[in-house]
This record gives C-alpha cells, structure tokens and sequence, in this order.
C-alpha cells in the first residue's frame, strides 16, 4: 500500500494567497521521493500538510491509506517522522537523552523510560550512523554529526515514513552525500521517504522519483531525469538552465546563454 | 529531560530537606521547641492522639497552618514558574510575566479600597483578577499565529496595565495606603487552617497535573512545531501549561499577597541540581517551592520578633542576588 499520499491538497494560511493549489502526491515503501522547487513554492507547507500539523482547506493527506485528518497527534507521530529545517543547536542536552525525545509518542501516562526504550534509541543511534556520539553534548556537536541525531530521533520514533525538510542546508557537500546515502540505506530497509529540497544540484541523482512544485502546484513528476527537464526548471526556477546528466546520477547545472530571471 | 545519571535520589534529597526545614519551621518563635517533640506531637496529632495542651496549641493551632500555607503556596508558584519557563521557552519567564500576579494585586486592591473589602472578599476578588487576566491573555494570544510569543507579548501588556492601575489606586488610597502597601509586600501572618485547606490540595493537584504534562515538556523544549511532529498535542499542552501558571498563582496571591521570585527562582536551583528532565524537575520544584518559602516565612517571623518582617521583602532581598548570580553564571557559560 502507499505508505503516504496527498490527494487534492489545498492550502492557504489565513486570507492570502493560496500556497497549495489541488496537489496530489505518492511516496512508497523503499523509495526516496524528492520535492523539489523554489523558494516559497509550498515544499514545506505541503510536508506540513502531510502530517497534519496544517490542516488543508481541501483534499486530503492518506497515511497508509487512512485520512490523516482523523488520526491523533500521537498516531501520526508513530508512523510519520519529520526531520525538521530547524532544531535548536543551544540544547544542553546528551545525544542519547535526545534520542531519547523521539520515543515520545509511545510513551505511557507517567512516561517512564523502559528498557524497550533504551533498545530502540541504540538501534537508531546505529542506524542513523550515530553511535559514537551518543555520550556528547548535542549544543557541541558540529552540523553533521547533529543532523545525523535528529535523522536518528526521527527514527526513534519507530516510524516507517520519514520526512525530511530541507536537511542537508546547513552541509557542506562532503556531509550531503553521506546524509543522502544515510536515507538511500534506510529507504533499502523498507522505509519511505520525503526528500524536500530547493537544492537541485546534489539531490536529484540519487531520488527515485523527483516531484517538481511550482506556484503550489505539481509541475512535474517522475524519474528525476525526465521532471528536471530545462523546461520545467525554468517554469519552477524562473531560471534558464542546461541540465546534464553523468551516467552515475550526477547532474550539472549551467546558467544557459539566454540568462535567466 | 532524560539524563544519563539517575536523578531520582537527589528529588528524594530535596524532599528530606523539605521535611527538616517544615521541622525547624516548627520549631521556632516566641516558643522555642525542641525539633523533636515537635514530630512527636505532629505524629500523634496524624494517629488522632493529639494532647491538647498549650504545647499542642501552639505548635498544631498556630504554627502548623501557617508553615504549611507558606509551603503550599512556595509549591504552587514554584510549579507555576517551571510551567511558564516551559510554554514560553524562556528562562526569564515566571508567572508574573502572563500579568496574573499584577492582576491578582489589582483585584485585591481595588477591592480593598472601593469596596472596604477585608478578609476572604480581598482574596476572592484577588483569585478574579487573576483569573481574569489569564483568561484575557488566553483569549488575546489566541488570535496570534505565534501562540507562545503572543501569550507572552499579550501577558506583558496586561501586566503593566493591570501595575499602573494599582499604583493609581495606591495614589489615592489615602489612609488605607498602610494597610494595602503590607497587603501587597506578601505575608502569612494571617494564615488559619480554612486558607490551608484550600492551598495545599490545589498546590498538589497543580504538581500532579504537571508531572503528567512532563514528558511533554521535556519535547516541548525542542520547539513548536517540532513537539507537534514528535506526538505532542502543542495546544492542550499549553493550555495545560498555562492553567498551571494561571490558578494557582491566583489563589496564591490571594491568600498571601505579591511573593517575587520564588516563581523564578525555584525552577533555576532544581535545574542546577536535578538537571533538565522534568518528570524529576516537577516534584523537586513541588519540594524546592515549598522548602524556600517555609524557610523564608520562618524567617520573616522570627529575625525581629516580635515585629514580623513581610515575608516578601525576605524572598526579594534573598532572591535578587541569587537571580543575578545565576544570570552571571549563565552569561559565563555562554561566553565558553
């Protein structure tokens, strides 16, 4: 079954501008989706809609197949993660400790932490390749190795379905091809995966399947090579482009002559 | 938050603490008596063989009311303030900062010089204007996208407003100036056992309701929206938070006047001592509260008896400097 879809989401905060405009939306087991467009396209307001944390005003978000509209904060939490654009690098917190935060939505009344707890933060410590971190701060962590404990608080979570927000932002390149080898592993181990990005040099070699959005709507879907045509880029970038394609998934990217907006 | 050390025995350390300094609360004033009889005749009263006699009187009549309203009422604000510190994910943060104590002073106040309110009418309409002012701050921050920081901006505007009335009405208050400014400095001198029952049940069903809201706390403090993508239901857990913050400050104040700074304070110390978990940072500011302002109040009644020194002024004059300690301290960490 899909493990998360969207169908018809509409979407506009307050009375402005609508930001998503009837997207629909497949992310599968195994398979790492990437959403790609430009700033202010509704990447993330679509992600947000996906795990209900927004509301929209039409269509639906399906997790498993269910209405996501009807599901508890806590339901959701336990098979949708979000690896957030943000975290707050000032947490005093221990790497494990915050591992431990993911476990959350399984949590009892008192919220004792069990041994099946413990067990499961160090299967997502391993996972997310974090293992050596676990006794550090997480406020002395550098911007990689933090990124790879959120990736493993998401997984703590226990969620099969991960979505990512703009998470290789603040890495250098080195650091973004071992996040997005990170999730490739973890898309072989059965998960699903949401990928958004703006960033359309390093990403969309190694997507499955790349969704282009553009004024809140779907401009492009498919195989990577085929969605990021020069023609769809520049409807969703406002940007001429030549895209070409390396055998191994690379993409380069070149301002072609006409220049762009 | 979980720490890797178990935190648990210190809780149980401030607990023991609590009880010596409820003891020694006991103990002292214009009869001193020994800490033992003191328990002694505490346990005999609890086993229904209370004596009776003056000893009795004095220590179960007379002291017991007042140390545990003292106790109670340092509780409640102390979880009030943890509870503030957590929604608005500040530590300067106290319940003072949503306004309800500057609107529980103010429902005091005027009820005192408008209507020659005295007794329980000055605490209900006390409770009122606390309860108001959170009620408004609630309603107001509501409309905002930003809940946490309207809540914040609203509590602060409705707080100076509700200041700069009271300090109209002490304007003039003309004779009765005396008699509300102690009113307003905080104090226990007209503590009875009718104002503890109503305190302690409400300070320990305020802890119980915040320990169960713990857990959310503690992936609170990973912000907004990423507690609500963690499980956590953001708004319950708000409004949770701020009903803590809210009613128990209002009977507080109620019962006992403005207090400063245990609020703020209290959560601080148990930081400093427990860590960042608040499922043991609950009970042990539930502990630390209530062992600060017993120990304050014990203080207050007994460095210039008889003449009693509002209970206030000792929370301020101790608090102030610790407040600017650990501020420093903070401002050191930082620069590390």
């Amino acid at each position: 079954m899909t493990a998360l879809q969207a169908r018809g989401v509409h979407f506009r905060y307050g009375p402005g501008r609508p930001v998503l405009q009837g997207v629909d939306l497949d992310v599968e087991r195994g398979r790492i989706v990437g959403l790609f467009g430009a700033n202010g396209s509704g990447k993330s307001t679509l992600l947000r809609c996906l795990n209900n944390s927004l509301r929209p005003q039409a269509g639906e978000a399906l997790i498993d197949g269910r209405p996501a509209g009807g599901m508890s904060r806590r339901e959701i939490a336990r098979r949708v993660a979000v690896v957030p654009q943000h975290t707050p690098d000032d947490l005093p917190l221990r790497v494990e400790d915050m591992v431990l935060l993911g476990r959350y939505p399984h949590g009892t009344l008192w919220g004792e932490t069990t041994e099946d707890d413990r067990a499961v933060v160090e299967e997502s410590l391993r996972r997310a390749e974090a293992v050596e971190l676990r006794g550090r701060r997480f406020d002395q962590l550098s911007g990689g190795e933090r990124q790879r404990v959120v990736v493993a608080r998401a997984l703590a979570q226990g969620a099969d379905i991960l979505l990512l927000d703009e998470p290789a932002t603040h890495l250098d390149i080195a650091h973004q091809l071992s996040l997005l080898r990170l999730l490739r592993t973890l898309a072989d181990q059965g998960c699903a995966i949401l990928l958004v990005s703006h960033d359309i040099l390093v990403a969309p070699g190694r997507v499955d399947r790349a969704v282009l959005l553009a004024d809140g709507r779907v401009a492009a879907a498919g195989e990577a090579v085929v969605a990021l045509s020069p023609e769809n880029l520049r409807r969703a970038f406002g940007a001429a482009l030549a895209v070409s394609w390396s055998a191994d998934g690379g993409v380069t990217l070149t301002p072609s002559a006409q220049g762009g907006g | 938050m979980p720490e890797g050390k178990n935190p648990n025995w210190r809780v149980w350390a401030l607990a023991a603490a609590l009880a010596l300094c409820l003891l020694l609360a006991l103990a002292v004033g214009s009869v001193s008596i020994a800490p033992g009889e003191v328990a002694a005749r505490c346990f005999d009263a609890l086993r229904g063989r209370a004596r009776g006699d003056a000893l009795d009187r004095i220590i179960l009549d007379a002291r017991l009311p007042r140390v545990l309203l003292a106790a109670a009422v340092g509780s409640a604000l102390a979880l009030a303030g943890l509870a503030a510190q957590n929604l608005f994910r500040n530590p300067l943060a106290g319940p003072h900062v949503i306004g309800v104590s500057s609107g529980a002073a103010l429902g005091a106040v005027a009820a005192m010089l408008f209507a020659g309110a005295a007794g329980w009418a000055v605490a209900f309409w006390s409770m009122a204007g606390g309860l108001a002012v959170g009620a408004a701050v609630f309603f107001l921050a509501r409309t905002g996208r930003q809940w946490g920081y309207s809540l914040l901006l609203a509590g602060i505007a409705l707080g100076t407003l509700c200041s700069a009335l009271t300090t109209g009405a002490l304007y003039i208050a003309g004779e009765r100036l005396q008699t509300i400014i102690f009113w307003l400095m905080g104090g226990f001198w007209r503590a009875n056992w009718s104002e503890a029952r109503v305190m302690l049940p409400l300070a320990v069903a305020a802890a119980v309701a915040l320990r169960l809201m713990a857990p959310a706390m503690n992936v609170a403090v990973l912000g907004e929206r990423s507690a609500e993508d963690t499980g956590v239901n953001v708004r319950r857990l708000q409004f949770g938070l701020l009903a803590v913050a809210v009613v128990p400050t209002s009977v507080a104040v109620s019962l006992a006047g403005v207090i400063g700074f245990v609020g703020l304070i209290a959560p601080h110390m148990v930081r400093l001592i427990i860590g960042n978990d608040h499922r043991a940072l609950v009970p042990g500011c539930a502990f630390a509260g209530a062992l600060l302002l017993a120990g304050a109040d014990a203080v207050a009644r007994t460095a210039a008896a008889p003449a009693e020194i509002p209970v206030g002024l000792i929370t301020a004059i101790l608090g102030a400097p610790l407040f600017l300690w650990l501020l420093l301290r903070r401002a050191g960490e930082g620069r590390r």
